[in-house]
């Protein structure tokens, strides 16, 4: 299985990068050992970090996705049912109004925890937590939606675009930034994967088997939203692959979260990463907003899912 | 073994089980006995450090149960709970996570010897047919047998059941707990175990704890306890009590209202 993931993973990437514009397999295959190829170079400079990006976003959401709907036994929670894109999506639309531009990956971040600690605080009980979450996403996005009535028509146009979200993002350092962090966090989880095995059959299972539950949950909420943040600071909004890929990978490799947190983070990385290939090629020279493939593609795909099987989660 | 002194607790600042006193030796089948509601399962659960007492002491082998880390704890005791929660599990995973209190931070997967212990405990309670099989398909009497199943794979000293045959007919009853006795006899394993039967806590337990109100209303021998003036007391029940000829243990028979009248 685990070979299964890296082999699909490393054939798409390459995919990746060749099913776009102008670049054909074989010339890119040359430029990797021709150094002098000019234009073909700048290419793989814009496109590489794009690439690495989407692996290193969908694999953070997928995981986030899973980890959280593993604390919470629930398969409808995502980072984004929790709140924390509203709150993300708030504090990024203060700072565009506010003209502060060059604090939104901080924005997104910050607004993003902050959304999960309002959760956690004002809720002690997880059945509670879901609900609070998702109130305070509706507070969030009325709050928004009052800031885009008074918005400037400019500021209206990159709030929508930021809300949207995208892989645009070409600061190479913010990017290998976000991707080691990404992959440090997902390190921590799979620790913790014999730990989230044990809650599969109940919080008072897991204390039954040694796993001090509090203080476990507590940790991979604060890694799971920290998750979530780096890859909306990085990204904007993208919805929905939290929530579908964890689906799609239970369903094949089983509830195991050994398997199931790299098989999330390879199969999320592809996913967005078609997806985003999708995206900016389908109507090129234009870009459509990665979310709309991910919210088309991934509802079409659960849809289908629940017709076919007796659904587990 | 265990040893429990004045021990109160409850939820949030409702006092459930309020100043019980009682200690099971290395071996015993200890049962626990008592009308709904009366706090047996609270007490099983602040015995298996899921609720921390509001007062009084749980001690293990001369250790006090707060001083014991969960992950410690889950080596020397095992808990088969009312009703967990197993949608979605096939047997064989299931009874590996009775491995997880075993394995140190940087093993992930099963050990030979994980799945060897496992394997051993799923032939004792005799589910190694159906390993594959998701817990879900299974019968009430089988799932059953699986939950021992994995708390055997523990490894405990102590085991703890919660009503383990309530949702049985009779020939699976006797059939758990004859496996019981058996476990106890061959390995010594200390059992604690809440029983709704009186007749079955009668005739496998070794002693027997009969609580009523969060309190301890009889401990003992099961002669001492199981008398018709306790379970009267106790149950608001007329009883009549008297010896099975095979056993020599006591049975209880009750006796319905409309034949009283006369």
């Amino acid at each position: 299985m685990f070979l299964f993931g890296a082999l699909v993973g490393a054939a798409l990437v390459s995919l990746g990068v060749g099913s776009a514009g102008i670049g054909v397999k074989k010339i890119i295959r040359c430029i990797f050992f021709e150094e002098s190829c000019i234009e073909r170079t700048i290419l793989l400079d814009i496109r590489l970090p794009r690439i690495i990006l989407a692996i290193a976003v969908g694999g953070a959401l997928s995981v986030s996705g899973a980890v959280l709907q593993g604390i919470f036994r629930n398969p409808l929670v995502e980072p984004y049912t929790l709140g924390v894109s509203g709150g993300a999506a708030l504090l990024a639309s203060i700072c565009i109004v506010y003209k502060l531009s060059f604090l939104l990956p901080v924005a997104g971040f910050t607004g993003a925890i902050l959304a999960i600690f309002l959760v956690s605080m004002s809720s002690r009980k997880k059945e509670s937590m879901l609900l609070s979450g998702v109130m305070i996403s509706f507070i969030a996005s009325s709050l928004v939606m009052f800031i885009m009535a008074v918005a400037g028509s400019q500021e209206l146009h990159s709030i929508i675009f930021w809300i949207m979200g995208g892989l645009g993002e070409s600061n190479m350092g913010f990017i290998i930034c976000t991707s080691v962090l990404v992959i440090a966090a997902t390190i921590v989880v799979f620790f913790y994967s014999n730990v989230l095995n044990a809650m599969r059959i109940g919080d008072s299972e897991a204390a039954h088997l040694g796993v001090n539950v509090h203080v476990s949950k507590m940790v991979l909420f604060v890694i799971s939203s920290a998750l979530a943040g780096c890859s909306i600071s990085a990204s904007g909004i993208i919805g929905f692959v939290g929530l579908i890929v964890p689906h799609l990978v239970r369903s094949v490799v089983g509830g195991d979260y050994r398997v199931l947190t790299i098989s999330s983070f390879l199969v999320g990385g592809i996913f967005l990463l078609l997806c985003d290939t999708l995206a900016r090629t389908i109507i090129a020279p234009l870009e459509l907003p990665v979310g709309v493939i991910t919210g088309i593609i991934g509802g079409v795909v659960i849809l289908f899912m629940l017709r076919k099987e007796k659904y587990r989660c | 073994m265990l040893e429990v002194k004045q021990l109160s607790c409850g939820y949030e600042k409702r006092i459930i089980v309020n100043g019980v006193n009682f200690s099971v030796k290395s071996g015993e089948i200890y049962g626990i006995i008592g009308p709904n509601g009366c706090g047996k399962t609270t007490l099983l659960r602040a015995l298996s450090k899921i609720l921390p007492p509001v007062n009084g002491k749980i001690i293990y082998d001369g250790k006090d149960l707060i001083d014991i880390k969960y992950s410690g704890f889950a080596k020397i005791a095992a808990v088969v709970s009312a009703d967990p929660y197993f949608e979605g599990i096939t047997v064989e995973e299931y009874v590996l996570m009775g491995r997880i209190p075993h394995r140190d931070r940087l093993q992930f997967f099963d050990s030979d010897n994980d799945i060897k212990i496992a394997e051993e405990s799923m032939v004792k309670t005799d589910v190694l047919c159906f390993r594959d099989r998701q817990m879900q398909e299974l019968s009430s009497g089988e799932r059953q047998r699986v939950f021992l199943a994995k708390a055997l794979a523990q490894k405990p000293k102590i085991l703890f059941l919660d009503e383990p045959t309530s949702h049985l007919d009779i020939g699976h009853q006797i059939e758990l707990l004859e496996l019981l006795k058996q476990l106890n006899k061959e390995t010594k394993l200390t059992i604690v175990i809440i029983l709704h039967d009186l007749n079955l806590s009668g005739s496998y337990c070794d002693k027997i704890l009969l609580m009523k109100d969060g309190k301890v209303y009889s401990e003992g021998n099961v002669d001492e306890v199981l008398t018709y003036q306790n379970i009267e007391a106790v149950y608001n029940t007329v009883v009549i009590v008297e010896k099975n000829s095979i056993t020599n243990r006591p049975h209880i028979f009750p006796v319905p209202k409309s034949c009283i009248a006369k």
